[in-house]
């Protein structure tokens, strides 16, 4: 430690160091204890010029402060350690926990396919069910229609078109009690489209003359 | 010529905390040490306006640059670093009496003139057997050591420390260059530091350094 060095702190506490000298002392005593020790030594000599004569003087707080803070430092380095150590005890977790991930997944997709064969199974025993079995769907209206490349249109009374026949409008109030083929809905073949009043009932089993 | 200019110019005290505090802003423990070496005097003193227990006045000490490196990340430099510190100072000290169900007195303290506040306190012994001890030594010590300095170098710290002059204040009323100031004031410093080793070795024992 030179006394250059020691000149230079005392004129850096004082604010009397050019900027770029002031820098380079300061990144050196913050690594250098000698000269840590003489910043302290200086300052502690300002105090107690400065000082009244009640004041205590605080001793070694410094060294007190900056141990605490790296022992706080090594606390959170500890955890970070102790996580880090768990994960490494144990890799075989890092492989483990796709599978499982997996696992999970397809124990749930065999529950499901499990329960709905087992929904099956009781609907054949159960006579609401067993009714429909064996009995040929009916094909929707829609899908006629959509086959036939007829359009389906709805009931006069509620088209743009209420000139209808009063046997229409029959068909349409008892609607709500009859099979969606009873419906009053009329298909138009497309050539024939041009004749929006020309309506033919559709031919299903409630609706038939 | 310009860069010559700035490179030539000398850091302020304020700049000097500003330095320190971007250092430790960073993480680096030392830089922060400096800075409570720095300021560790003035703010046990500030913290003696409120508490007169010599054990508690190190303790909440501590406790105040733990409490300021913590919030370092908040810091801007709006403020000077001391007062910043003060105002930590004093706030931790009135929630240390207040948690122990203690009356705040002299709560209207301001940090900036909490250093210069001596509030009518009657003369007080803050300290234990042991530390009024040590603290006596020290300054016995300190002020021996100013006492056996050459005159010229005697003057130069007393107007600097005691009389707060600047350099060129010092230079002016000492009819001498500023370097020869500087040179003064170093002296005088060095000579008084070499004085407390012996004693200051063994109030630091227990540190992490040994000088």
């Amino acid at each position: 430690m030179s006394d250059k060095s020691n000149q230079q702190i005392s004129n850096l506490m004082d604010g009397e160091l050019e900027t770029h000298a002031s820098q380079f002392l300061l990144k050196r005593m913050a690594s250098d204890a000698s000269l840590s020790a003489t910043w302290d030594s200086y300052h502690l000599i300002k105090s107690c010029l400065q000082k009244e004569a009640q004041e205590p003087l605080v001793i070694d707080v410094a060294s007190k402060v900056t141990q605490q803070l790296k022992g706080m430092q090594f606390e959170d380095i500890d955890v970070q350690e102790n996580q880090q150590t768990e994960a490494d005890k144990a890799p075989w977790l890092k492989v483990l926990k796709p599978i499982l991930g997996l696992g999970i997944a397809a124990s749930v997709a065999f529950m499901s396919v499990t329960m709905l064969q087992q929904l099956q199974n009781n609907g054949a025993d159960n006579p609401h069910f067993a009714q429909t079995q064996g009995v040929a769907i009916e094909v929707p209206l829609s899908a006629k229609v959509a086959a036939s490349h007829s359009t389906l249109v709805p009931p006069p009374s509620l088209s743009r078109f209420p000139s209808v026949s009063s046997k229409q409008q029959g068909y349409y109030s008892q609607g709500l009690s009859q099979n969606i083929n009873d419906l009053p809905y009329m298909i138009i073949n497309q050539s024939n489209h041009n004749h929006k009043n020309n309506f033919s009932p559709i031919k299903s089993e409630g609706l038939t003359d | 010529m310009k860069n010559k200019q700035e490179n030539n110019k000398v850091m302020s005290e304020k700049a000097i905390d500003l330095e320190l505090v971007k250092q430790a802003q960073k993480g680096d423990i030392k830089a922060f040490e400096l800075l409570v070496q720095r300021y560790q005097q003035k703010v046990g003193g500030v913290i003696s306006k409120l508490i007169k227990d010599y054990h508690e006045i190190q303790d909440i000490t501590q406790d105040v640059f733990i409490k300021v490196y913590k919030a370092l990340p908040n810091f801007r430099g709006d403020s000077a670093f001391y007062t910043w510190i003060y105002r930590i100072a004093i706030n931790t000290a009135k929630n240390h009496l207040v948690a122990r169900g203690r009356r705040i007195q002299n709560s209207d303290i301001e940090p900036v003139e909490a250093e210069s506040y001596s509030g009518g306190f009657e003369r007080q012994n803050f300290d234990t057997p042991d530390a009024e001890y040590e603290r006596q030594e020290i300054e016995k010590v300190v002020h021996e050591s100013i006492a056996s300095l050459p005159e010229d170098l005697k003057q130069a710290i007393v107007l600097r420390e005691i009389d707060g002059l600047s350099y060129e204040e010092i230079a002016e009323k000492m009819q001498c260059p500023i370097g020869t100031v500087r040179s003064r004031i170093f002296r005088a410093r060095d000579a008084v530091d070499n004085a407390l080793k012996p004693l200051l070795k063994k109030e630091y024992k227990r540190a992490n350094y040994v000088r």
